[in-house]
């Protein structure tokens, strides 16, 4: 996770310079964020979190043809149930990350970004994603993989992703049965013949 | 399947408390060879583990979603302080054990020769070591896998190492009957890796061994010099939160082998600071690189990693070396391991099965000066490690990213990318200068550790280290530090081999100190 004290600095430093602009930025940066309504109890994000979070987890995981996407695997609603089984300062420094992107304090500042993350075009917000990855802030990008690692993480191990990737999953086991010899098991997946070139040498 | 009696701290109605000659905190590499010894001493051996003890019919969903959150530290999400570097470490029954990849070596003559040299450890000669390294091979199975068996992720590497004319060879793993699954990073279903679980937990349990599980060591108490009790809060068995009750334990002997993030951190927060505790954490720190082949690779099966190359391990006195192995690419690992996010990523993941995934580990620690990262303990409870990825590592992570993009090539990859968050993307030798147009080293592309070493480190001069040559704390004469922590650099090699070598070992001074 993304060092509270770095997350919070950065925001405090874009929330200043914005004052020093103007008061008009700072009101629009507490307005609400676009609303998305968990399909579960929360468990330990709270709904202004989760909406942002599953703004942006649309946005890195959007699905593409027979592909679904972060939203429709409810992958903001898994990484809720994750966050439930971390130390409790982990889904507030998340939450720290998700506010520091959506914030259009910093987002007009550093990107040209008027508006919350949540409430951008697609465009928008991939070019605020991609400012975030690239950054020359360290909490911007501290932010950035915190929430690429985690969404894509909980993703990616959806089995509806695994025909996409072209994995087959893992061999089944009879739940009924626990004691089933191995070398039943692994048939699709016979031990391949490998050409391993000359002779190797010891190290 | 081998089960053993756990108890669990999760269950308990009360608080409790214990008396032994020995309390060991962690069961991974250190931990559980060190209590099978102890145990056929005959001595008195409390154990605690902060993770849940699981076995093969849990490990059998082989989700990652599942396995990842029941088996690694911070369920997964374990990294550097500024997210940098991504660390895998078990926590679980076994420790890291349970999960790793089972490549096995002895520690390196030269890593040893150093250690002589550089920290006064005179008795680590490969002399001393050999009978504890024969002990440990033949009690896991520690044999070179079959060439036949390789599957073509490893294949790969060996294949492109030989059109180059560089080193490479078949390395040995920890497994009996292994099913060539690929899934070790999940728990073996088969119960054919040898993890401490399922051998020297088990053979110290049937001498005697009481071992706790979700027992989270907070504190050592000492009084003047001696350590006199550990305290720890039972922890519950799916969240990392803390439950009411406690254990203390009131031992004559305590050997820390909770590893090398939390060995560290839980002196500190003993307040038993000495030397440079917490500080020289090295984390053979990797690299990825991905190639794409018109055949199938299938990067998910079969044995994890199989074959190395130790062709730039040496680089001279004034450059970090680096060895070359493989690594399985599930869709989980791989897709948080990529930079990329959005429609690039789905597209890229599409390719999957044919990609091979080859990485570099870098030997942190040996050049003068390399002090590599810190540990400390937070006030919340967490631990904060901070890695510096400092000039030499680049300069490192360059050439390696050179080193792998020819393996790939050289093995027939239609395609090479870099894990840049504006990828490379070589398709013959002649892009290989584009990869000195990119910048190396912390966020600039992903970067992992599976090897966590240091932070206890052993040193014969007390101002220089926190363990003496026999894993004895300098300032606690009753305290020993018996797992990866007390390496004092890193080894060039996965590191298993030379945990469970070192702890087999202290298993005669532990036992002296407590008889």
């Amino acid at each position: 996770m993304p060092t509270r004290r770095g997350l919070l600095r950065g925001v405090a430093a874009a929330t200043a310079a914005a004052a020093a602009l103007g008061g008009g930025l700072v009101a629009v940066s507490l307005l609400p964020p676009a609303h998305r309504a968990p399909r579960q109890p929360l468990r330990a994000l709270s709904a202004r979190a989760f909406s942002i979070l599953a703004a942006v987890a649309e946005r890195m995981c959007p699905g593409t043809d027979g592909l679904p996407g972060a939203w429709e695997l409810e992958v903001p609603e898994g990484l809720d149930v994750l966050f439930d089984r971390l130390h409790p300062a982990v889904a507030a420094d998340f939450t720290q990350a998700l506010f520091f992107l959506e914030n259009p304090v910093a987002g007009t500042l550093l990107d040209g970004r008027m508006a919350r993350f949540s409430q951008s075009s697609p465009e928008t917000q991939d070019a605020a994603l991609q400012a975030f990855a690239t950054s020359s802030i360290g909490a911007r990008r501290q932010a950035f993989q915190a929430m690429k690692g985690l969404i894509c993480a909980t993703y990616w191990s959806h089995p509806a992703t695994w025909a996409h990737a072209g994995y087959p999953g893992p061999p089944r086991f009879p739940q009924s049965d626990p004691g089933i010899p191995w070398t039943d098991l692994p048939k699709r997946q016979p031990p391949p013949t490998v050409d391993l070139g000359r002779p190797q040498a010891s190290p | 399947m081998r089960r053993m009696e756990v108890q669990s701290a999760a269950d308990l109605g009360s608080d409790h408390e214990l008396s032994c000659d020995v309390c060991i905190i962690g069961s991974g590499a250190g931990g559980a060879v060190l209590a099978a010894g102890l145990c056929e001493q005959g001595l008195e051996v409390v154990m605690l583990e902060e993770g849940a003890y699981r076995t093969a019919e849990d490990f059998r969903t082989l989700s990652e979603r599942i396995n990842t959150p029941m088996l690694y530290q911070e369920r997964g999400t374990r990294s550097t302080a500024d997210l940098a570097i991504t660390i895998l470490q078990g926590r679980t029954v076994g420790g890291t054990t349970t999960v790793n990849w089972t490549t096995c070596y002895r520690t390196p003559d030269r890593i040893l020769a150093h250690w002589r040299e550089h920290m006064g450890l005179e008795a680590l000669t490969p002399e001393e070591m050999a009978p504890h390294f024969q002990a440990v091979e033949e009690r896991l199975h520690i044999e070179r896998w079959l060439e036949g068996l390789v599957n073509p992720n490893n294949g790969v590497l060996a294949r492109g190492c030989a059109a180059l004319g560089w080193e490479s060879h078949v390395l040995r793993r920890n497994v009996l009957g292994c099913a060539n699954s690929g899934y070790c990073g999940f728990g073996c279903p088969f119960d054919a890796k040898q993890a401490m679980h399922l051998t020297y937990l088990p053979d110290a349990v049937a001498d005697g061994l009481e071992l706790w599980s979700c027992a989270r060591a907070e504190r050592i108490e000492v009084d003047g010099e001696r350590a006199v009790a550990v305290h720890a809060v039972a922890m519950e068995r799916d969240r990392d939160r803390a439950l009411s009750r406690r254990i203390t334990v009131r031992p004559k002997v305590v050997a820390v082998c909770g590893g090398a993030i939390n060995s560290p951190a839980l002196l500190q927060r003993s307040g038993i600071d000495h030397g440079p505790l917490g500080r020289r954490t090295f984390l053979h720190p990797v690299v990825a690189v991905p190639g794409v082949y018109s055949e199938r690779i299938d990067p998910f099966y079969g044995a994890p990693q199989s074959v190395s190359s130790h062709h730039f391990i040496d680089r001279g006195a004034e450059k970090v070396g680096y060895f070359l192995e493989a690594a399985p690419m599930h869709p989980m690992l791989t897709g948080t391991a990529m930079p990329i996010v959005g429609e690039r990523q789905a597209k890229e993941m599409a390719n999957l099965a044919h990609i091979s995934g080859l990485i570099a580990l870098h030997v942190d620690g040996l050049l003068p000066g390399d002090d590599g990262g810190t540990v400390s303990a937070k006030p919340d409870g967490r631990i904060a490690l901070d890695y510096p990825v400092r000039p030499w590592i680049r300069e490192a992570m360059a050439a390696s990213h050179v080193s792998l993009a020819k393996v790939h090539l050289a093995a027939g990859a239609e395609r090479v990318f870099t894990m840049h968050g504006d990828p490379v993307e070589l398709r013959s030798d002649a892009d290989l200068p584009q990869l000195a147009t990119r910048r190396y080293g912390a966020h600039e592309h992903a970067i992992f550790s599976a090897h966590q070493m240091g932070g206890c480190t052993m040193h014969a001069d007390p101002d220089q280290g926190v363990v003496d040559p026999q894993h004895r704390h300098h300032r606690v004469p009753n305290l020993f530090v018996v797992d990866g922590s007390a390496l004092p650099t890193a080894l060039g090699v996965n590191p298993s081999e030379t945990i469970y070598g070192l702890a087999h070992r202290a298993r005669r001074f532990v036992g002296e100190a407590a008889s």
